[in-house]
């Protein structure tokens, strides 16, 4: 999983990943008898804030809320077959936007858990 | 030498209704309605309230009319000279919603995700009276980028921009690792989708498809200006979004937050602006390949393939309606130039920007001169904001009022101001 690197501080202009970026550190450290526990807050930082916003808002008129949305309202596997296989894997509603998602099936299995988990905790009705 | 009768009228038409009076009685607004603005001008709230005012046009006779993104235009009229709106009134409002306006030839001219309409208004009037009627049809609308923006030439030929409906015409679109598709695909695309088309309003009503296709490779400009002395077409770009999200082993988040332009173009006959292949980077100013048509941040198109723009204004600013200053109640340094709305980004991770709007300098031949400046800004309402959501405004809509004040719209927040020039 790459993090993005900030341009903050930077005093050169941002260059393509490849020419400037140094190697993103691992998720995790672990004890070598555990397996490394998959902060979901930082995938959801990393691939999602992207597009619907830190605070889960969205973007009006372009990404959709998640917070106080139908998916995150449903059961969990709703909303792992969204992150995996984007929002066109939802054929029994009509799309609001007009325009899809894309599928985010490069997450590996612990990486969707957790994300699902912090998106649950954060901004369902639950929290 | 004049008679006396006419030398009176004459004189009193301008005392009561010339333009250095209508502005002298003006007074700013306390902080200009929360916009900062540079030394010498002044703004007053013309409306608040107006949540979705797109386009905005102005009559000749001062009435100033808003689309309204929800169905209908809002009609704002001023009738004891403070700038600001006594009565309002709304129109049209049967008709789906939409983005541009304009008043033309005795006509309020507005269009929705698909078509133009236009309905007659007679002099003085603050709702036309008129029944709308369809001028061009058949646009497309595939929901996303269907905000159809236009603007006339001083023939009064009508140039419409039909959005392409997708962000870099990859597959899955935006996904990572988007793929772009054939050649074939992409002109099929390109030949209903992506461009300006012109419409002649003396044939209306007339589908897109029996329009002029006037230039192509475009993503979605809504800034559409014509300017009379070059007697050419001028237009702001929405340049691509989520290049690290698409690949980001070679383009990281930074990367995307500034280096893919909002391009500034002439809009020539058969200008091709070179999406869905490319995208523009304002730093190097070099036209690059998009990752979904093979792009690695270095690759660029086969030479003079795609024009590059003018300007390239930063990335995500997310340009809006465009307008020219025909008028002169703004300084010399105004005059011929255009003033272009920024709605505000959404794409630069954590750290919005634009929510602005700008000056674009052109000089005597009605040329850009290649410079730019912020002219208003502080709509965001805060020093910096994580996401749009969080703007006090979101500029919209521009135009010039018959008088020379700029009228500046925002649809979220709802609020229209008018610019003056204040000389202090």
């Amino acid at each position: 999983m790459l993090t993005g690197v900030s341009g903050c501080g930077r005093s050169e202009a941002p260059k393509t990943a490849t020419a400037s970026a140094p190697t993103p550190a691992p998720a995790a450290t672990s004890a070598p008898a555990a397996a490394p526990a998959v902060d979901g807050e930082a995938v959801y930082t990393a691939n999602c804030a992207t597009c619907h916003m830190a605070d889960g808002r969205g973007v009006p008129n372009f990404q959709p809320p998640i917070v106080g949305s139908a998916v995150l309202a449903a059961d969990p596997v709703r909303l792992e077959t969204v992150i995996r296989a984007g929002s066109a894997a939802l054929k029994d509603r009509p799309n609001p936007m007009g325009w899809e998602m894309p599928p985010f099936g490069y997450l590996t299995d612990p990486e969707i858990k957790a994300l699902v988990a912090y998106v649950r905790g954060t901004f369902g009705a639950g929290e | 030498m004049f008679p006396k009768s006419l030398l009176s009228v004459l004189l009193s038409a301008a005392l009561t209704a010339g333009p250095l009076a209508a502005v002298a009685a003006l007074t700013p607004d306390p902080e200009n309605g929360g916009i900062s603005l540079p030394a010498g001008f002044g703004a007053v709230v013309v409306a608040d309230g107006i949540n979705g005012v797109r386009g905005l046009a102005s009559a000749p006779n001062g009435d100033v009319y808003g689309r309204l993104s929800g169905g209908g235009i809002v009609a704002l009229r001023d009738t004891d000279g403070d700038g600001k709106a006594d009565v309002t009134e709304r129109f049209a409002t049967d008709l789906p919603g939409g983005s541009g306006i304009a008043v033309h030839g005795g006509y309020v001219y507005f269009s929705t995700a698909n078509e133009v309409y236009r309905v007659a208004r007679a002099a003085g009037e603050l709702t036309p009276t008129g029944k709308p009627e369809l001028v061009a049809t058949d646009l497309g609308d595939r929901r996303q980028h269907n905000a159809k923006m236009f603007t006339f030439d001083s023939d009064g030929m009508l140039y419409v921009e039909v959005g392409s409906p997708s962000n870099s015409l990859g597959e899955p679109d935006r996904a990572r690792g988007a793929k772009g598709v054939s050649d074939a695909r992409v002109n099929e695309f390109l030949s209903e989708f992506g461009g300006v088309w012109k419409f002649d309003p003396s044939k209306a009503p007339q589908a897109k498809a029996d329009a002029e296709h006037w230039s192509t490779g475009h993503r979605h400009m809504l800034g559409l200006a014509w300017h009379p002395v070059s007697g050419a077409l001028f237009g702001a770009q929405n340049g691509r979004d989520v290049l690290n999200v698409v690949d980001p082993s070679i383009f990281n988040q930074a990367y995307n937050a500034v280096r893919v332009s909002e391009e500034f173009h002439e809009l020539k006959k058969g200008s091709n602006l070179g999406w869905p292949y490319t995208f523009y980077d304002p730093i190097d100013n070099v036209r690059l390949l998009s990752p979904e048509y093979g792009g690695d941040g270095q690759k660029t198109p086969e030479a003079g393939r795609f024009q590059d723009p003018i300007i390239g204004f930063p990335a995500h600013w997310a340009p809006m309606q465009m307008a020219y200053y025909g008028g002169d109640q703004f300084p010399e340094t105004y005059r011929g130039g255009m003033f272009q709305a920024f709605h505000g980004s959404w794409n630069r991770q954590g750290d919005q920007k634009g929510y602005n709007v700008v000056f674009i300098p052109f000089d005597a031949d009605g040329h850009p001169t290649g410079e730019w400046s912020v002219f208003a800004e502080g709509f965001m309402g805060k020093g910096q904001i994580a996401s749009p959501n969080d703007a006090a405004y979101r500029p919209m809509g521009v135009a010039v009022s018959p008088d020379g004040s700029v009228l500046i719209g925002a649809d979220q927040g709802g609020r229209v101001w008018r610019v003056f020039y204040t000389a202090e």
